[in-house]
């Protein structure tokens, strides 16, 4: 093996992944360094006995928008998603229940017949989500950040823009306000659906999260053959480049020398030289284990210490069944059956801020809430023929209160769990293999998840847009020359949406001078056009 | 998207990735089509306990780096580093002794089994000594080279010029062998545990005894390896090799059909459930299957596409040995071992075998074996893969397995689906087991994992009643008789450019001969063998790693 590279990776995810390949496309000699034994970060898919559990990302949100997609052909490496007509049922304890489909219209049409202005209202919000995302908040995820106060003048030149930045500012409680969403139900289900990945429901300043979270839950997609296929695809694409990956190889140290990051050393000592490093890390293990404290302005490393982690994490219950579940609070509507997610155990909107404070203190509630998805009802290829694989998932916290540690914790609370799907079902389930995954192992499996953080790092308004990291780090250069950042703890974040990655490809092409081959997406060009994004 | 290659493998596993991988490098262009999310179906490394704790689920001892695939494919440029430990084999007795096997030094092992038997010890040297020169011309006809009546015969001649063996090896099981030349019990034992573990059952006619001959060179002439990060680190070396030069792979792609066009294999389809759906792609050149001879040839080809002597034998293809149970565990100590007292090295030695004292115990379970039944005295390959890779656990943890042969029918119980409500109680007994050999394991368990043959076929459907060597070992199925007898010899198969890399002749192991054969056959027929980095033949690459040790 080779000692010395254009570019070292630290972190083979689906962001050091995209980065990689497109940097090894670009003619540029790449080495990804994965911890792991297998790369994909939270693009794991793991097989137990014939049963694929996706242990961490199962809905792909912008799955064929993002840039990567396209520019290499991921449909013809295997990368084919399926999208589920039917969305989101949300059904409520009382067996109240709410269908989201992709098609607004036929989800306005099934609410009609319980409150004809639900039905509008829902109508009306979703064409306003549905032209921020597409010519603002979906672009801007593939293009760097300018200061918010220079980006708050450029968005309040356009309508459109002003809607955003006036939506940016308020809650997602007050954005269901502002449209009028009043249906308890409804309600409840959308308020959910914004605040399912961790944003806080009652605090202002992200909400251009809600319309993406909105648009993106109610045209989820799932990646057929298991949320591996693409992180794999990936990979593939970087070797065929002539990129290396190196997996079980921990990076314990970036090289600074002269202030200059200069390559990398493995837990085993080999030392390897670069030109540049691009770390997928969070920014504490980035800056401060790695690079270290010493080889950084005070601030960067002052910022970097003080980095917040997420205030919950989640919990997974993976099974493998004989029958689909079969929800008998359908009540004759066979659509909730064919749902992609099944929300179950909120009421009201209070029930789902219940569910997530408790979370935020430790609290395991007797009676779980949580969504459920059997993945097997979409891609029969996750389970040994005749059997499903069901996935549960629940917000949750990484510590719990009174000190009670999560593997003494996680078989009871898996068996609530499952408790609380057999009330919702004709048929409780019976399954023939039962797998717990609790918030610390998510650490234990992908240790940059610290604490659970599966974003890499809060989402709060210092945290966030062009403040993630921190204002030194410019998109993904940082104040140590050749260091990059891409991965979630960077602009734009968390979630299979390879935006890291892809603005930090960018970046470092320009700085080694390398070919840029690819363009653009169109819908990023035309906002910047627009004057919607920068 | 491209739907027509020059050459389609069906089956990722390692043995069809290392056929892929060389007729790519060889310059055709190749599609490997695998069902599974991960490809290498037997070398698998999984987080089934605690996560950071990577098990090996399948395949634990390496031996690819004994063949001349690593070098040909330079697979350690795609992260194969193979690591060992001190000691290969370990065998602990229940009164605190043990037996070893040394990783490379003869003369370490003649230490100590001297302690037991200093005859046997000296027969172990004079036969390895008198064997190790043989080695590789051995290999190389037996191991890297289609089977042949000529190939064959020369074997024989080679065994028959060994004077130390008793004449007539050809027709003895490794039993009646191992009786011959040694005398002590325990050495036995453990010679024909290392026989039963390495998928070579002593009971068998003629393997048995080759079998007996081969462990007896384990360690210095072909290394039992651990692979950093864990076995599933080979077929990713295998797939970014592929992938490097030029090659393709598609995952979650099950063929449900290799089409056949006026008689000879023309392309395959793949099932509705594959991410395209049923989806052809061709194949201007050659098919290889990858998948056992069940399922190659009586679902992917079809009966009326074979001849009908071809389909009979097939339909009686024998899959009931080499099948195991695992019981996983993720451990905050490795074993501390009773017989450490008496030799430390067995505290350096990832792997063994532990529950038989005599060979009458190894006679009985394999009389159990053959029997149908679980056998009462569990004895048990064992491996802690952490103290030669400590990449597979978190620091200061250690991981642990052993494999039980049991039979997958269970018909006395009822029925395979019985092995998901035993499971449980089989993996006490068999940590109930360790505890007597290592006092304090069952302390030091931080998660178990019991994985089943069942589990095993349920995971791969093609390790028909969860066999783990593409089919069982045995007279009948071997050599120029696997998978079956006739005018075609595998790795070809009477369906004219179809070939098969697994339940041929050598068995699908990690010395990987069962691709290497199927891609020197295929290029052969293809007309690219003749490739500058593919010169060396096998048994130079033997000599010259053999020249290390002697």
């Amino acid at each position: 093996m080779r000692h010395d590279y254009d570019v070292i990776i630290i972190g083979g995810g689906p962001n050091g992944l995209t980065c990689a390949a497109y940097l090894a496309k670009a003619g540029l000699s790449v080495l990804v360094v994965e911890r792991r034994h297998e790369t994909g970060g939270g693009l794991t898919t793991e097989d137990f006995c014939g049963a694929r559990f996706n242990l961490h990302a199962t809905y792909h949100m912008l799955a064929d928008v993002m840039p990567p997609y396209a520019d290499f052909d991921l449909p013809g490496e295997g990368v084919c998603y399926v999208t589920p007509e039917t969305q989101v049922a949300f059904i409520a304890p009382s067996g109240k229940t709410v269908v989201l489909y992709r098609d607004v219209e036929r989800t306005a049409e099934s609410l009609r017949a319980v409150s004809p202005a639900d039905a509008d209202n829902y109508r009306a919000m979703m064409q306003e989500f549905e032209q921020m995302c597409d010519r603002a908040l979906i672009p801007a995820t593939y293009s760097p950040p300018i200061p918010p106060v220079e980006y708050v003048v450029m968005l309040n030149r356009s309508p459109l823009g002003a809607k955003i930045a006036a939506l940016s500012e308020m809650s997602p409680v007050e954005i269901l306000d502002h449209y009028r969403i009043g249906g308890s139900t409804l309600r409840a289900a959308l308020l959910f659906l914004s605040t399912m990945w961790g944003i806080p429901a009652d605090t202002g300043g992200l909400g251009y999260l809600v319309p993406l979270y909105v648009r993106r839950m109610t045209g989820a997609a799932l990646l057929k053959g298991g949320s591996h296929r693409l992180s794999s695809a990936l990979a593939r694409i970087i070797v065929r480049n002539g990129g290396d990956v190196l997996d079980a190889a921990e990076a314990k140290k970036i090289l600074v020398r002269g202030g200059a990051a200069c390559g990398v050393v493995l837990a085993d000592g080999l030392e390897i030289a670069a030109r540049a490093v691009a770390s997928s890390l969070p920014p504490p293990q980035t800056f401060l284990d790695l690079a270290g404290g010493e080889h950084l302005p005070g601030a960067l490393a002052r910022s970097a210490s003080r980095w917040q982690w997420e205030k919950r994490s989640l919990f997974g219950l993976h099974l493998l069944v004989r029958e689909p579940p079969r929800y008998a609070a359908a009540g004759g509507n066979e659509d909730v059956n064919r749902a992609l997610v099944c929300v179950l155990g909120h009421e009201t909107q209070e029930d789902v801020m219940r569910s997530a404070a408790d979370a935020e203190s430790g609290i395991l509630p007797a009676k779980p809430s949580g969504h459920v998805t059997c993945v097997t009802a979409f891609d029969p290829s996750c389970a040994p023929d005749g059997m499903h694989v069901v996935r549960w998932e629940s917000s949750a916290p990484y510590a719990l209160a009174g000190g009670r540690g999560w593997d003494d914790a996680k078989q009871e609370y898996a068996a609530s769990c499952l408790g609380v799907l057999g009330e919702y079902c004709e048929a409780p389930p019976a399954p023939a293999l039962l797998y717990p995954y609790s918030p610390l192992d998510v650490e234990r499996k992908i240790v940059n998840m610290t604490r659970g953080s599966i974003k890499h790092g809060e989402y709060n308004a210092i945290q966030m847009g062009y403040f993630r990291p921190n204002d030194m780090c410019q998109g993904s250069r940082t104040p140590v020359k050749n260091l990059y950042l891409c991965g979630a703890g960077a602009y734009p974040g968390g979630m299979v949406i390879a935006g890291p990655g892809y603005i930090a490809a960018g970046a470092v092409a320009d700085d080694l001078k390398a070919d840029r081959w690819w363009r653009p997406p169109d819908y990023v060009t035309r906002a910047k056009k627009d004057g919607l994004i920068p | 998207m491209k739907n027509s290659y020059d050459v389609i493998v069906v089956g990722g596993g390692v043995n069809g990735l290392t056929a892929a991988a060389y007729l790519a490098k060889a310059g055709l262009d190749v599609l490997v089509l695998e069902r599974r999310d991960e490809a290498g179906a037997h070398c698998s490394t999984e987080e089934v306990t605690i996560p950071g704790f990577r098990h090996n689920l399948h395949a634990t001892w390496i031996i690819a780096g004994s063949g001349p695939v690593v070098e040909d494919l330079e697979l350690e440029n795609f992260g194969f580093q193979p690591l060992i430990t001190e000691y290969d084999y370990g065998f602990p007795f229940p009164d605190g002794t043990c037996l070893l096997m040394h990783t490379y030094d003869f003369q370490k092992t003649y230490a100590s089994w001297a302690r037991f038997s200093r005859k046997d010890a000296d027969t172990f040297l004079q036969l390895a000594g008198a064997t190790a020169p043989l080695i590789p011309e051995l290999m190389d006809i037996i191991v890297y080279r289609a089977p042949s009546p000529e190939n064959f015969n020369r074997a024989l001649e080679i065994l028959d010029s060994v004077e130390m063996l008793p004449r007539g090896v050809i027709e003895m099981n490794g039993l009646e062998l191992l009786d011959v030349l040694f005398e002590n019990e325990r050495v036995k034992a453990m010679l024909a545990s290392l026989e039963w573990i390495g998928g070579m059952p002593p009971w068998n006619r003629l393997v048995g005894a080759l079998g007996a001959l081969m462990v007896l060179s384990l360690g210095p002439v072909y290394a039992c390896h651990q692979l950093r990060g864990g076995s599933h680190s080979l077929p990713h070396a295998l797939v970014r090799c592929l992938v490097r030069n030029g090659g393709s792979i598609l995952y979650s792609c099950p063929v449900e059909r290799i089409v056949v066009e006026s008689g000879r294999a023309a392309g395959v389809r793949l099932s509705k459930n594959a991410v395209f759906g049923e989806m052809e792609f061709s194949a201007r050149l050659a098919v290889i299957s990858n998948l056992t001879a069940q399922p190659t040839f009586l679902q992917l080809v079809g009966e009326e596409n074979l001849p009908p002597n071809a389909a009979a034998r097939i339909k009686l293809f024998r899959y009931d040995e080499q099948v195991l149970f695992g019981a996983h565990y993720a451990l905050n100590a490795p074993p501390a071992w009773k017989a450490a007292g008496f030799d430390p090295g067995i505290g350096n030695c990832f792997m063994g075998y532990m529950g038989a004292e005599t060979m009458k115990d190894i006679e009985d379970f394999s009389i159990s074996y053959i029997a149908g039944k679980i056998h009462e005295k569990i004895m048990v390959n064992w491996f802690v893969p952490t103290l030669a890779d400590p990449t597979q656990a978190p620091e200061g943890c250690h991981t642990a397995f052993a494999w039980l042969d049991a039979p997958y029918d269970l018909r006395r119980l009822g029925g395979p689906e019985k092995w998901d409500d035993i499971k449980h109680g089989l993996l006490d007994r068999v940590t109930a087991r360790w505890e007597e050999f290592a006092p304090g394991f069952t302390k030091s368990i931080l998660a178990a994992f019991p994985y089943t043959p069942l589990d095993i076929f349920r995971r791969n459907p093609s390790a028909v009643k969860g066999n783990w060597i593409g089919g069982s070992v045995c007279p009948g199925q071997l050599y120029l008789d696997r998978p079956f007898a006739g005018e075609t010899t595998a790795p070809r198969t009477p369906v004219p450019g179809l070939y098969i890399s697994n339940s041929i002749w050598p068995p699908g192991t990690t010395f990987l001969g069962a691709g290497y054969v199927a891609a020197d056959v295929v290029a052969r027929d293809l007309g690219v063998r003749d490739r500058e980095w593919w010169r060396a033949k096998p048994i130079n690459w033997w000599r010259r790693f053999l020249s290390k040790y002697f």
